[in-house]
């Protein structure tokens, strides 16, 4: 047979010199690295933080800033639901005058532009005098719906204060992340 | 004996983590939490709060009280198996190692002399059981407690002296 296609031949000698220069063993040996760090790869120990603060860094932290707290993106305010207690008299961890705070709140976590690390914040409701009314604002960063109690916004965070009624939050830090 | 040099270790590591995140704030000093820390911050520490106090009539305190339940059998199962723990958004891991810290943490005094560890095993078979009515076991619980004198009358946790 004269007319053998000339990428047939082409083919041919290229395997032929894979087959000589290569075992099967060696192809067995590669291919085993390859399947054994698939595997492996998912369970070695990761930078718990960097989950956190790449989804931080994605979203409210874009726009966030470090100096006025009486705005709706003072960086602590990442899953602020609610009055801010700076803008009723208050601070961004104290009460204003006629509330108290409640010995209960959500833990979050927010990124701080200024240094790039995640701290946890307790968002926490003053409460025992009628609602704040000024400057509401909205953020929902890692909360969760409602029947997830302990991590949600929308819910009336001055359970174990001497009264329910609510006034406003403030946003506390417990630690770094 | 593995046990409780496991045991031993989480003593030692909850020691070092003591002290952690309180008036941080206000000395500047704002503390890097441990791992186990930040699940207990994350998913217990809102309501029972930083200190183990709780909220009178609400939520029970944890501090100086969680381990007496170690100390009657069916408290250790009510503390794998109250609805705080079963929800938690923790693997079964995750959720042994928080829970046996919590009580090292806050409550070393009171845990039974004889206590092993929590186990991942153990979270993960008594999370399938759910405890329907948290309230009235505990009431027994409590009750059982005062019985033995573990708890003078009229102390629940809930309700404590200092409660306004």
């Amino acid at each position: 047979m004269g007319n053998e296609n000339i990428f047939d031949r082409l083919f041919e000698t290229a395997s032929r010199r894979i087959a000589q220069r290569s075992s099967r063993r060696s192809l067995l040996a590669r291919l085993g690295t390859v399947l054994v760090g698939a595997a492996v790869l998912p369970t070695l120990p990761v930078d718990r933080s960097g989950r956190f603060r790449k989804a931080h860094a994605q979203g409210f932290a874009e726009q966030a800033q470090t100096a006025d707290d009486t705005q709706c993106n003072y960086w602590r305010y990442c899953a602020m639901d609610g009055y801010l207690c700076s803008c009723c008299n208050g601070g961004v961890t104290s009460c204003p005058p006629g509330s108290e705070p409640s010995p209960t709140s959500w833990i979050g976590s927010c990124l701080n532009p200024d240094d790039g690390q995640v701290y946890l914040i307790a968002y926490r409701d003053c409460c025992g005098k009628g609602v704040c009314g000024q400057c509401p604002c909205l953020s929902t960063e890692g909360e969760m719906p409602v029947y997830r109690p302990q991590l949600s916004n929308d819910i009336d965070w001055c359970f174990g204060a001497r009264s329910m009624v609510y006034h406003c939050t403030g946003a506390g830090i417990v630690g770094k992340a | 004996m593995r046990r409780r040099a496991g045991l031993a270790l989480l003593l030692a590591l909850a020691l070092l983590a003591a002290g952690g995140a309180g008036a941080a704030e206000e000395t500047g000093e704002i503390p890097r939490v441990s791992a186990v820390a930040e699940d207990f911050s994350r998913n217990c520490q809102g309501c029972h709060r930083a200190d183990g106090t709780g909220a009178c009539r609400t939520v029970p305190r944890i501090r100086d009280f969680v381990g007496l339940f170690t100390r009657i059998p069916e408290g250790r199962d009510y503390l794998l198996r109250v609805p705080g723990v079963v929800w938690a958004m923790l693997d079964d891991a995750r959720l042994a190692r928080v829970l046996n810290w919590m009580l090292v943490s806050y409550s070393r005094d009171e845990i039974a002399p004889d206590f092993t560890a929590f186990t991942e095993e153990e979270v993960r078979a008594a999370r399938k059981r759910p405890i329907a009515d948290v309230l009235e076991v505990r009431r027994g619980l409590i009750a059982e407690l005062q019985r033995r004198a573990l708890l003078p009358p009229g102390e629940d946790g809930l309700v404590s002296a200092g409660c306004d």
